[in-house]
C-alpha cells in the first residue's frame, strides 16, 4: 500500500520513472534524462559526492526527479533547487515517503536531517499529513554567495495540517507557521545539493 | 488519573485519555478530540536556528569576527544601519527594476517568532568597519527586525514620517482631467440634459490607475498607486455637481448630467478632481494612504448653450424624449446636425467605418434596405466549402456578376471620403465592402474588413491570384457563356437559374489544380481573421471619433467597433439610410443619402 503511494508520488513529481510497481529501483546515475530532468535514485549514492546522501537508511522506494529550473547552474537555479527541496519535504510528509527527499542534501546539513527526521518518524509510525502544506512565498539570494555556493533565503509558510493514521483517523492538528529558511546550496558533481539549512529567528 | 504523555510531535502516549466534560469524565467510548500541537517543522529545526542576538555569527560569514584583531582590540569601529536590500534595486513594478526590498519588507513577519505584520518592521542590517580604514568595505554585523534592539550610540536609520509621505504624494506630477460633453461639438440645448465626463489626458503625468515611479524618502523607496477620490463638475452657470465618485459618461448612461435653463454664448465647464493613493515601502505590501491631492488649474471647456427648436421636440413627449441621437430624416437634413458631424471631423483624427450603403450609388446594391431587412440570401461559407456543386454555382453566378461589378465606379460619397482624408479631416477607413471603390476614389489607409473581390485564394494550397486573371481564364474555359442578369449582389454574386449553372465550367487553381478557388472575401458564416479585427480595434482606440457611413451595423463584424468606441467614450456619428443597430451608441445620426450628405459636408468644411 505504501509502496504504491510512493510510486504515485514519483509520478507526480517526475513523470514516468523506472522502479514503480516492481518494488526495486534500477541503479541509475544522476544524469539528465531524455525529458530534461535529473533522477536521483535513493539506493545509489552518487559516486562523485564525497559525503554521500544524508539519509542512507531511507527505504529505496522512489526516485527524486529534479525539475529543469532547479538544475541550472545559476543563482536562480540554486533558488529553485532550495524551493524544490522544501516542496519535496512537504510532499514526503504528505505521502509518508522519506525517499522523496533522498539525495538532495548532504550529510553535514543538520537542518536537512531534522526535516528528514520528521518524515522518517511519520513513515515509521505509518502516518502522514493530510496536505502538501508548504508554500514558498519569496526566494532571495543573500550576500556572501559565490558561483558554486549560493546562500538562499526562502520565506515560506506551512499551512495548518493534520497528522493522519494509516486508516485516515486524525492523530493531531498541527499549527501553521511561517519560516525564514536560510539554505546554503552548493554546486557539486554537476548538480545542486543542500549543504546547510537553518531557520532564521 | 495520570496526565497524558506526548512525544515531540504531540502524539498521545500509552495513557488512556478521557474527556473532561461538565459532568465529569465522559464515556470511555467517546473518541478523544485530537490535540492541536505546535508546528512540527519548527520544532524539528529548533537546534539549527540562527539566533538574532548581536553576537551571533552569520551563516554567510559576514560578521564582526571577520575584522582584523587589531581593529577589534582598538574597538575603533564605526557602524551604520541600512535596509537589508541592495541599493540599486528599488522597485519591483511590473516591467520595472527588480528588487529584493520585498524581502526586507516581509522577512520579519516570517522569522520565528514572527513580528506583527501590522508593525511593518523592516529587516535592517547593522554594518561595521574600522574607523581608521574608510577604504575598507562595510561588513554585516547582524540583521535585525526593526531598530529597537540597536545598541546605543549607533545612529538610527532615518525613516520618513507619515507627514513626509503624504507631502511626497501631493507633489507627484499629476495630470489634470478635462470635461468631455455630450452633445458633441461643445454645443448643447437648454431644457435638455447635457452629459459630462472627466477625461484624463494621455501622457506620462499620473492619473487614476497609474503607479508612480519610486520616490526616495530618506532610506525608503516609496511607490504610490493613484486612484480618484472624487470629482466636482462645475457647469459654468454657477452650479456644480458637488463631490461625486463617478467620473461621468455619455448618453444614455452617464450619471453626471445637468440641464441649463438659460442660453449662453459660452459657459466655462471644468472638473476639479481629488486623488488619493495606496503606497508601499521598498516593495512591501500596499497600504492605504490617508491623504488627498486637490488638483487645481483644470482645463476649461467652453460650452455654447442654445435655445431648443421646435422641430426637435414636436413629435416627442417630455418623458420619452430621446435627446440622443438626433434623428433627422432625409427630407429635412439640417445644417445643425451636419455641423455636429463637421465638428467631429475638425479634430482631424476620425476613423471611418463604411458599409454597403456607400456603394449603392455606384450601382452595387446593399444586402439590406432602409428597413434593415436582408433582401438577398448570400451563399454561406459552409455551403461554399461543402461541395464542388456549390462552388460551381457560386462561380457561374459570380462570372456573370463580375462583368457588371467590375464596371462600377466610385461615386460622390467615395470621392468625399478621399477628399476628407486629403484635407486631413478623416483618418483611416475600415470598409465592410469588397468592391475596392474607396481605393479607386483615391482613399488611403483602407482596411478591407471583409476582403476584396479583386483577389482569389485557393483553399487547398493557399495560392493567391488576381480576379482579373481568373476572369480571363473563366472566359477561355466557358466560351460562349453569355448569360446575363440585372440582379447583381453586393459581393458580385448574381441570381442564375440552375440550367445556366450546370453549363458552367468551374475554374481550378493553377498551382494545385483543385476546384477550391474562393474569392478572397469573408463569406457570411465565416470569421474575420483575428489579427485583422485586432488591427481595427487599435484603429478605433486611437481615434477621437468614429464616423459610420452607409452601414446598418446589423453584422457584428462592424458593429463591434461602434460598441468599442462607445465603451471608450469615443463619439460615434452615423450617416446612413434608415435605422441602425448602433443608434443607441450614436452621438449623432443622420438618416440621409451618403453622396449628397458627404458632399455637403465637404463643402461645409471647405467654406
Amino acid at each position: 500500500m505504501k509502496r504504491s503511494r510512493g510510486c504515485v508520488g514519483a509520478l507526480v513529481v517526475g513523470l514516468l520513472l523506472a522502479g514503480c510497481g516492481g518494488g526495486e529501483v534500477a541503479g541509475r546515475a544522476p544524469t539528465g534524462s531524455p525529458t530534461g530532468t535529473v533522477s536521483r535514485q535513493p539506493s545509489v549514492p552518487r559516486s562523485a559526492t564525497p559525503s554521500g546522501p544524508s539519509t542512507s537508511s531511507m527505504p529505496p522506494e522512489s526516485a527524486v526527479v529534479v525539475p529543469p529550473a532547479a538544475q541550472a547552474h545559476t543563482p536562480d537555479g540554486a533558488k529553485a533547487f532550495a524551493g524544490f527541496y522544501l516542496h519535496q519535504y512537504s510532499l514526503a510528509a504528505q505521502r509518508g515517503e522519506p525517499a522523496l527527499m533522498h539525495g538532495l542534501a548532504q550529510r553535514q546539513c543538520q537542518g536537512c536531517a531534522a526535516l528528514e527526521g520528521v518524515v522518517l518518524r511519520l513513515h515509521r509510525d505509518g502516518e502522514h499529513v493530510d496536505i502538501d502544506a508548504m508554500r514558498v512565498n519569496l526566494a532571495q539570494e543573500m550576500a556572501g554567495s559565490t558561483g558554486g555556493s549560493v546562500i538562499v533565503d526562502l520565506l515560506a509558510e506551512e499551512l495548518p495540517k493534520k497528522i493522519l493514521a494509516t486508516d485516515g483517523a486524525t492523530i493531531a492538528f498541527v499549527r501553521g507557521a511561517k519560516f525564514d529558511f536560510r539554505f546554503r546550496v552548493d554546486w557539486q558533481s554537476q548538480a545542486w545539493t543542500i549543504t546547510d539549512l537553518r531557520l532564521v529567528r | 488519573m495520570n496526565a497524558p504523555s506526548w512525544d515531540r510531535l504531540g502524539r498521545v502516549g500509552a495513557a488512556t485519555v478521557g474527556l473532561m466534560t461538565s459532568s465529569g469524565i465522559a464515556n470511555a467510548a467517546v473518541p478523544p478530540i485530537p490535540p492541536t500541537i505546535e508546528n512540527n517543522s519548527v520544532q524539528a529545526l529548533e537546534s539549527v536556528m540562527i539566533p538574532g542576538s548581536p553576537a551571533s555569527p552569520s551563516v554567510n560569514g559576514q560578521q564582526t569576527e571577520g575584522l582584523s584583531m587589531g581593529a577589534r582590540r582598538a574597538l575603533d569601529l564605526e557602524y551604520r544601519i541600512v535596509l537589508a536590500c541592495d541599493a540599486k534595486r528599488l522597485s519591483d513594478n511590473a516591467g520595472g527594476v527588480a528588487t529584493n526590498c520585498s524581502y526586507a519588507a516581509t522577512a520579519c513577519s516570517y522569522r520565528f517568532p514572527p513580528s506583527d505584520p501590522k508593525s511593518k518592521e523592516m529587516l535592517v542590517r547593522l554594518e561595521v568597519r574600522p574607523r581608521n580604514q574608510p577604504a575598507a568595505g562595510w561588513r554585516v554585523a547582524r540583521e535585525m527586525c526593526g531598530q529597537d534592539s540597536l545598541p546605543p550610540g549607533i545612529p538610527r536609520l532615518a525613516v520618513p514620517t507619515l507627514d513626509q509621505i503624504q507631502t511626497a504624494f501631493r507633489r507627484l506630477p499629476f495630470a489634470r482631467p478635462s470635461v468631455s460633453v455630450q452633445p458633441v461639438g461643445n454645443v448643447t440645448l437648454v431644457n435638455l440634459p447635457t452629459y459630462y465626463q472627466a477625461v484624463w489626458p494621455r501622457g506620462d503625468a499620473l492619473k487614476p490607475g497609474d503607479i508612480s515611479h519610486p520616490v526616495q524618502l530618506l532610506s525608503w523607496s516609496i511607490e504610490f498607486a493613484v486612484s480618484a477620490r472624487s470629482y466636482d463638475f462645475h457647469f459654468g452657470d454657477g452650479t456644480s455637481s458637488g463631490a461625486v465618485a463617478d467620473p461621468g459618461g455619455g448618453y444614455p448612461d452617464g450619471a453626471v448630467r445637468h440641464t441649463y435653463i438659460e442660453p449662453s454664448p459660452g459657459v466655462a465647464v471644468r472638473v476639479d478632481a481629488r486623488l488619493t493613493a495606496r503606497y508601499r515601502v521598498n516593495g512591501g505590501a500596499w497600504t492605504e494612504l490617508d491623504a488627498v491631492a486637490d488638483l487645481t488649474d483644470a482645463p476649461v471647456t467652453t460650452l455654447q448653450v442654445r435655445e431648443a427648436t421646435a422641430r426637435l421636440v414636436a413629435k416627442l413627449t417630455p418623458f420619452t424624449m430621446p435627446t440622443y441621437p438626433v434623428l433627422v430624416t432625409q427630407t429635412e437634413l439640417r445644417t445643425d446636425e451636419l455641423s455636429a458631424v463637421g465638428a467631429l471631423l475638425e479634430s482631424g483624427n476620425v476613423l471611418a467605418l463604411t458599409g454597403a450603403g456607400i456603394s449603392t450609388e455606384s450601382g452595387i446594391p446593399d444586402y439590406r434596405g432602409p428597413d434593415g431587412e436582408r433582401r438577398v440570401t448570400p451563399m454561406q461559407y459552409s455551403e461554399f466549402v461543402a461541395s464542388s456543386e456549390a462552388r460551381q454555382r457560386y462561380w457561374a453566378r459570380s462570372f456573370v456578376g463580375w462583368q457588371r461589378f467590375n464596371q462600377a465606379r466610385p461615386n460622390s460619397g467615395h470621392e468625399a471620403v478621399a477628399r476628407l482624408q486629403r484635407a486631413g479631416l478623416l483618418g483611416p477607413v475600415i470598409t465592410q465592402n469588397v468592391d475596392g471603390l474607396h481605393q479607386r476614389a483615391g482613399a488611403t489607409e483602407v482596411t478591407e474588413l471583409h476582403g476584396a473581390l479583386a483577389r482569389v485564394v485557393c483553399l487547398t494550397c493557399g495560392d493567391r491570384s488576381s480576379r482579373w486573371d481568373l476572369d480571363a481564364r473563366m472566359h477561355e474555359a466557358n466560351p460562349g457563356y453569355t448569360v446575363t442578369s440585372n440582379d447583381i449582389r453586393p459581393d458580385g454574386d448574381i441570381a442564375l437559374n440552375d440550367l445556366d449553372v450546370a453549363d458552367f465550367r468551374t475554374p481550378t487553381c493553377l498551382v494545385c489544380a483543385r476546384d477550391t478557388l474562393k474569392p478572397d472575401v469573408v463569406f457570411f458564416g465565416e470569421s474575420v481573421p483575428k489579427p485583422l479585427v485586432e488591427h481595427c480595434f487599435r484603429l478605433t482606440d486611437a481615434a477621437d471619433a468614429l464616423l459610420v457611413l452607409g452601414s446598418s451595423l446589423k453584422v457584428m463584424s462592424g458593429y463591434r467597433f461602434v460598441r468599442r468606441a462607445a465603451v471608450r467614450g469615443i463619439p460615434v456619428a452615423i450617416i446612413t439610410r434608415g435605422a441602425t443597430r448602433g443608434d443607441r451608441e450614436a452621438t449623432v445620426q443622420l438618416d440621409a443619402p451618403l453622396g449628397a450628405t458627404l458632399s455637403a459636408l465637404v463643402d461645409q468644411l471647405s467654406a
